[in-house]
């Protein structure tokens, strides 16, 4: 029997529809037909019954099904594995990530694709600290890393970008601020400040540093405060 | 963590991005806009010349799922 002929039986299987089953493998209904007859006359007994008003698997398709399933999946594993091997995607990817706050709402789908595209490979994804990162990063212990942007090291490669978002600053509920329901950079730069991603640590970062508001110069943290100067 | 403890009790102001309001609640605590600079900016990034096909191949899915601002 033909792989070909298997996929056709299989999709018939499932579809119960000549005119679907050629939608999907883009084949002619009469086509499907006619590789069922042949696949039929090959086994020697009927495995569909077709009425004017339903297509339905014979006992013997039914057993013909289940035990084709499973050896048509395995075959397509193997071949995947085959095309991922001779594209050299294989093995661990170890991914950096160390907030779910950098990575976004597409990394978990990101890495199920990657994973699906290439099923000879999976992402391990660990948690550094933010500083240590791009050390690992620079020893080869992990590969892409999801970080802030600007980067400002010349020594990395700056991929694709995985979140682009507006800032906030989370401060204790109930606290007042001179100017009401909306903060400005200079009323949160006197404030006494932790680091967060929006004011991440140098090396990996150096966000808030390296784009202040034009005509201030950075000073950089010191302590929690930060302190910027005209 | 440790950050929003710190803001819950008063000691400092943490500036973060606004997904932090649902991914990062946290009691005593709220997010309030910034204005005046540009949004934060996230995005894949390895070391020059240690490039591998499964980097490659990991940037271009990450490419083709994220979808670029307002679209």
């Amino acid at each position: 029997m033909e792989v070909r002929e298997t996929k056709v039986f299989l999709v018939l299987a499932e579809e119960l529809h000549f005119g679907r089953v050629g939608e999907r493998l883009r084949l002619s209904p009469t086509r499907v037909s006619q590789t069922l007859q042949a696949m039929e006359r090959r086994i020697g007994g009927r495995l569909v019954d077709r009425t004017s008003r339903r297509v339905r698997l014979t006992p013997l398709g039914e057993r013909l099904r289940d035990g084709l399933l499973p050896v048509h999946d395995e075959l397509n594993r193997v071949v995947e594995e085959a095309r991922s091997a001779a594209g050299g995607v294989t093995g661990e990817l170890r991914l950096g990530l160390y907030s779910q706050l950098v990575g976004g709402p597409a990394i978990a789908e990101i890495i199920r694709l990657y994973e699906e595209r290439h099923p000879g490979s999976r992402v391990a994804v660990r948690d550094p600290s933010v500083t240590r990162g791009l050390e690992e990063l620079r020893r080869g212990d992990l590969e892409p890393v999801a970080s802030w942007l600007p980067l400002g090291c010349p020594d990395m490669v700056v991929g694709p970008v995985l979140t682009c978002e507006d800032r906030v600053l989370a401060v204790r509920a109930g606290h007042r601020w001179p100017c009401g329901g909306m903060l400005t950079w200079r009323i949160w730069r006197t404030a006494p400040s932790s680091r967060g991603p929006a004011f991440p640590h140098r090396p990996v970062t150096c966000s808030f540093p390296a784009s202040p508001p034009p005509g201030t110069r950075s000073r950089g943290a010191v302590g929690r405060t930060t302190r910027w100067r005209r | 963590m440790e950050a929003l403890t710190l803001v819950a009790r008063g000691a400092v102001v943490h500036p973060t991005v606004a997904s932090a309001a649902v991914y990062m609640p946290f009691p005593g605590v709220t997010y309030v806009p910034l204005r005046g600079l540009p949004p934060a900016r996230s995005a894949l990034v390895w070391r020059a010349g240690a490039e591998t096909r499964a980097i490659h191949a990991f940037a271009r899915v990450a490419r083709e799922t994220v979808r670029p601002p307002g679209g």
